[in-house]
C-alpha cells in the first residue's frame, strides 16, 4: 500500500518534471558560480591554514630558536677567524665536531621545552596535536642545523682541502649521535620532568667528543669506514627513537606531568 | 549539540587500574564529576580529552571514535587540566595568542576574543605581564579563558576552581552556568559546592568505578531524610566521629556540634536537617 502510494506520488513528480524547461545557459551559469564559491573557499582554507602556521611560528616559543641562532653567527664568525689564523687541519677539525655535536642538542632542547614546561598535556587536546608542533619543530630545528652544517662541511672541506665527504662524516655522525643520546633522555620520565638531564647528557657527550677528535686515528681514512657504519647505524638508531616519541605521544603517558 | 558516549572505558598503568569498565552517555548541560584523591577523575577527563589512549572500550562522540576524528574533535573542545602547564617567560596575551593558534583560529577572531576573555577572567591589566608574576588564582583564571578561546562545544574542566578566592569561584560558577545551556560541560571538583549550584548531573566516582550518577534527586534516592544535627559533648563526639559519617563539625564552648550522615537517628535528641550534595557525596563514597 505504502508501495504504491510512494510509486504515484514520484510519478506525478515524473510528468511535471517533463513539463519543466530547463534553461541549460542559466544551468551552466549556476555550476560555474557554484564551482567559483568552492574554489575561493579552498583558496582561503589553504591562506586561512598558512596564516595559521606563521601564527604558530609568531607566538611558539623560540628561546632554544634563538639560542640556535646567535650560535650560528658565532660559528660563522669564529670559522672565518680560524682560516685566518690557518689553525691546523686537526683544529679545525675537533671545532667542527664540536658544534655539530651541540647543534645536535640543541635541535632535541627545542622540543624538550614542551614536555619540561608541562604544556604538553593541554597542547594535546588543541587542533594542532603535540605530536602535530613536534614534528614542525623538529623541522624546523632540522633543517636549520643541517644548513648550517651543510655551510661547515663546504668551508671547512674547501679552505682546508679536505673531501667533502671526508669532512662530511666527520660533523654529521656527531650531530646523529647527540640527537641519539639527547632523545634517549627525552624518553625517560625524569628527562621530561625538568632540563638538567639533557643538559648533563650534553656535557657528557661534548667531553667524550673532545676525547675522540683528540686521536688521531680517527681521521685516518682506514677509519672512515667504522665513521660510515657509525652514521648508518646512528642514523637507525635516530629513527627508532623517534618514532619511540611518537609513539609515546600518541599513547598520552609523555604528555602528562603526574 | 554534541554527544559524548563512553562504553566500557578501562585504563591501566602496569599494575594499577585507574579508570574501571565505564559506560556512561553525556549530552548538553553540566556535568559535576565529585570523587576522592585517586578516584580516577584526571585519567577519565584525560581520555575524554583525547589525551590518553583507553586501555579497552571506546569513547564516541556522536556515534564516531574521537581517536577517528582526530582534529574534528579536538576543534570541539576546551580544556583546562589540573595541573595547568605553561611557558613562564610568556606574557598573558602572549600565551593566548599561542594557544589561539595551536587552536587554528584566525588570527583576527583570535585578537577579538581574547581581549573579550581578558575581561572576563579581570586580567585585561595584567596582560602584558609574564606568565610568572602570575599568582596561582591568576594562573588558573588564564587556563580559564584559554579553555573558552575556540567558543569550545565540549568543556572539560579539572579542579577550575582550585587556587581561586571565593568572589573569583562565584565568579566562575556564573560563567560555567550560563555557557552549559548549549554546550557540554564536565566539570570534576574535590569543592562539592562548585557544582552544587550548577551542575545539572552528578557523577560520583571511587577507586576508579562510577558509583552514581545522576541528577541531585535521583542520586540522594532514598537517602532523603539522613542528616542529622546534634550537640554532644566532646567525648560522645569522639564516639560518634567513628561510628557514623559526620559531614561537618563545629566546637561550641564545652559542647560539639555535629552535622552526620546516617539512615538511623545517631543520638536521641538529634535534629533532622535537609540534605546538601555534599552529605549524599560523603554517604555514596563510604558506603559504596
Amino acid at each position: 500500500m505504502k508501495n504504491r502510494k510512494d510509486h504515484d506520488i514520484k510519478e506525478k513528480f515524473r510528468i511535471t518534471d517533463r513539463l519543466m524547461q530547463i534553461d541549460e545557459n542559466r544551468k551552466r551559469e549556476s555550476i560555474s558560480l557554484l564551482q567559483n564559491k568552492i574554489n575561493e573557499k579552498q583558496i582561503n582554507m589553504a591562506h586561512h591554514g598558512r596564516k595559521i602556521l606563521l601564527q604558530q611560528v609568531r607566538y611558539m616559543d623560540k628561546l632554544i630558536m634563538i639560542t640556535q641562532i646567535v650560535l650560528y653567527v658565532i660559528v660563522v664568525i669564529i670559522a672565518i677567524m680560524m682560516r685566518q689564523k690557518g689553525v691546523l687541519e686537526e683544529e679545525i677539525i675537533l671545532f667542527s665536531i664540536l658544534i655539530s655535536g651541540l647543534f645536535g642538542i640543541i635541535s632535541i632542547a627545542q622540543i624538550s621545552r614542551i614536555f619540561s614546561s608541562g604544556i604538553a598535556e593541554l597542547s594535546e587536546s588543541c587542533y594542532f596535536n603535540v605530536k602535530q608542533i613536534v614534528a614542525f619543530q623538529l623541522l624546523i630545528s632540522g633543517v636549520m642545523n643541517l644548513t648550517m652544517l651543510f655551510f661547515v662541511i663546504l668551508f671547512v672541506g674547501l679552505f682546508w682541502k679536505i673531501a667533502l665527504l671526508q669532512i662530511g662524516l666527520y660533523i654529521l655522525v656527531p650531530f646523529v649521535i647527540a640527537q641519539c643520546c639527547c632523545l634517549k633522555a627525552l624518553l625517560l620520565e625524569i628527562g621530561r620532568k625538568n632540563s638538567y638531564l639533557l643538559i648533563i647528557v650534553g656535557i657528557f657527550i661534548t667531553i667524550l667528543y673532545i676525547v675522540i677528535a683528540s686521536i688521531p686515528r680517527v681521521y685516518q681514512l682506514t677509519a672512515l669506514s667504522v665513521w660510515g657504519v657509525s652514521f648508518v647505524v646512528g642514523i637507525l638508531l635516530l629513527g627508532m627513537q623517534v618514532r619511540a616519541l611518537f609513539e609515546g605521544i600518541e599513547r598520552g603517558d609523555m604528555l602528562c606531568m603526574n | 549539540m554534541h554527544e559524548l558516549e563512553l562504553v566500557n572505558v578501562c585504563k591501566k598503568f602496569k599494575e594499577k587500574t585507574a579508570v574501571q569498565d565505564i559506560t556512561i552517555r553525556l549530552q548538553h548541560g553540566v556535568y559535576g564529576l565529585l570523587g576522592e584523591n585517586g578516584a580516577g577523575k584526571t585519567t577519565l577527563m584525560r581520555m575524554i580529552c583525547g589525551i590518553l589512549e583507553p586501555t579497552q572500550g571506546s569513547i564516541l562522540c556522536d556515534g564516531m571514535r574521537i581517536q577517528q576524528m582526530g582534529g574534528a574533535f579536538r576543534s570541539l573542545l576546551g580544556y583546562l587540566p589540573q595541573d595547568f602547564g605553561y611557558y613562564e617567560d610568556f606574557s598573558a596575551y602572549r600565551f593566548l595568542h599561542y594557544m589561539a593558534a595551536l587552536k587554528a583560529l584566525p588570527e583576527d577572531y583570535a585578537r577579538d576574543r581574547i581581549d573579550e576573555l581578558l575581561e572576563v577572567v579581570d586580567l585585561e591589566a595584567v596582560k602584558h605581564k609574564k606568565l610568572k608574576t602570575f599568582s596561582g588564582g591568576m594562573i588558573r583564571r588564564i587556563g580559564i579563558a584559554q579553555a573558552l578561546l575556540n567558543n569550545p562545544e565540549i568543556l572539560v574542566l579539572d579542579e577550575p576552581t582550585s587556587g581561586l578566592d571565593p568572589k573569583e569561584r562565584v565568579r566562575f560558577r556564573n560563567i560555567i552556568s550560563s555557557l552549559g545551556k548549549d554546550r557540554l560541560i564536565i566539570l570534576s571538583t574535590h569543592i562539592v559546592s562548585d557544582v552544587e549550584y550548577i551542575a545539572d548531573q552528578i557523577m560520583i566516582m571511587k577507586n576508579g568505578k562510577m558509583i552514581r550518577t545522576g541528577t541531585e534527586e535521583e542520586i540522594a534516592g532514598n537517602i532523603k531524610n539522613c542528616v542529622w544535627k546534634c550537640l554532644v559533648s566532646e567525648k560522645e563526639a569522639m564516639r560518634l566521629n567513628e561510628n557514623y559519617i559526620v559531614s561537618n563539625l563545629k566546637n561550641q564552648g564545652d559542647q560539639v556540634e555535629l552535622r552526620i550522615v546516617s539512615e538511623e537517628k545517631p543520638v536521641p535528641d538529634a535534629e533532622q536537617l535537609a540534605m546538601t550534595l555534599e552529605d549524599i557525596y560523603l554517604y555514596c563514597i563510604q558506603n559504596d
